[in-house]
């Protein structure tokens, strides 16, 4: 329970940190802590959303979309993430 | 205002409809399948289904005072050739056809189109340079010798400056936009981020990751810069 609770506080912490440094253009930075919030949870749906828009942002699209499709493949409403699946498609 | 007409509602025609459309222009859509022309009917000013190659449908359609017309009926040839020559002789302006081939473009510029377009051939050019150069967004040719490209930054230029990386000095090439996405939250705390353009950039501006430079030059030239990493 303890450990539980400890991971949890450690994700938002990480993905926090990737949310400031995205924020700020350190996109780097950014992808360090959103790779370690990923580490404690593989399938953290605003982790791997917030990973495919920092791609997407710097035109990486082909990762941009490896992404967004894992957090479809999860959440397969996910409106966001399918809008911007469809502009990359679009756009390629 | 400038009134279109397209004939012939493939994936090509139909897709130039759509986006004049869009633009707000007045467009007259017509091809033999009624299914077509209903598909499309919502979106243009006027749909109308009927044989295009008979003089006597278009003069009916009024499409005396079109100024622009698009011939895109496809693989078949010969039917590009007579409305090519029927809109011709009712006076519309401007005549745009498709063709497969600089032989079939040829034979439409005889009968009276203004411009051949070649949509197949050139996105097959298009995607092959992009394909060969994967850091190459767009490309724009003004002259034989002249393009404009968009090209994502090399990871060398990151972090320098215009001024730094002296690209007209070494390559008599001008950045003359940079696209640069500017991140930021969306009211629900999502990562987001907001598509930006800076005109004319000046010598201090830092190059960042993830930037797309709008670069004019000699072809040649830009194409050294296509490469570097």
């Amino acid at each position: 329970m303890m450990n539980n609770n400890m991971n949890m506080n450690k994700l938002t912490e990480y993905i926090e940190a990737g949310k400031f440094y995205f924020l700020n253009q350190k996109y780097n930075e950014a992808l360090q802590y959103f790779m370690k919030a990923l580490e404690i949870e593989p399938d953290d749906i605003e982790t791997l959303y917030s990973v495919g828009i920092l791609y997407e942002s710097i035109n990486e699209f082909d990762k941009a979309m490896d992404y967004f499709k894992k957090v479809v493949g999860l959440s397969p409403d996910h409106s966001d993430a399918l809008a911007h699946i469809n502009k990359i498609s679009k756009n390629e | 205002m400038k009134k279109y007409v397209i004939v012939g509602l493939g994936r090509f025609g139909q897709s130039v409809a759509m986006n004049l459309a869009k633009l707000g222009k007045d467009v007259i859509a017509i091809d033999k399948s009624p299914i077509k022309v209903e598909e499309i009917a919502d979106f243009v000013f006027q749909a109308a289904s009927c044989d295009a190659t008979d003089e006597k449908n278009l003069r009916d359609l009024g499409l005396r005072n079109a100024d622009v017309a698009i011939v895109s009926v496809g693989e078949d040839i010969s039917s590009s050739i007579l409305i090519t020559m029927t809109l011709n002789d009712l006076g519309v302006k401007k005549i745009i056809a498709k063709a497969l081939s600089p032989m079939q473009g040829k034979v439409l510029v005889k009968v009276g189109a203004d411009r051949v377009i070649y949509p197949e051939r050139d996105m097959g050019e298009r995607l092959a340079k992009k394909l060969a150069s994967p850091q190459l967004f767009d490309l724009i040719e003004l002259t034989s010798s002249h393009s404009i490209i968009e090209i994502l930054t090399p990871e060398s230029f990151v972090g320098k400056t215009l001024n730094t990386l002296s690209l007209r000095k070494k390559y008599k090439i001008t950045v003359i936009a940079i696209k640069r996405n500017i991140p930021e939250l969306s009211e629900n705390g999502a990562t987001s981020f907001k598509e930006n353009i800076l005109l004319s950039p000046g010598p201090d501006e830092e190059i960042m990751k993830g930037d797309i430079l709008v670069v004019l030059g000699e072809s040649d030239k830009l194409r050294i810069i296509e490469h570097i990493k």
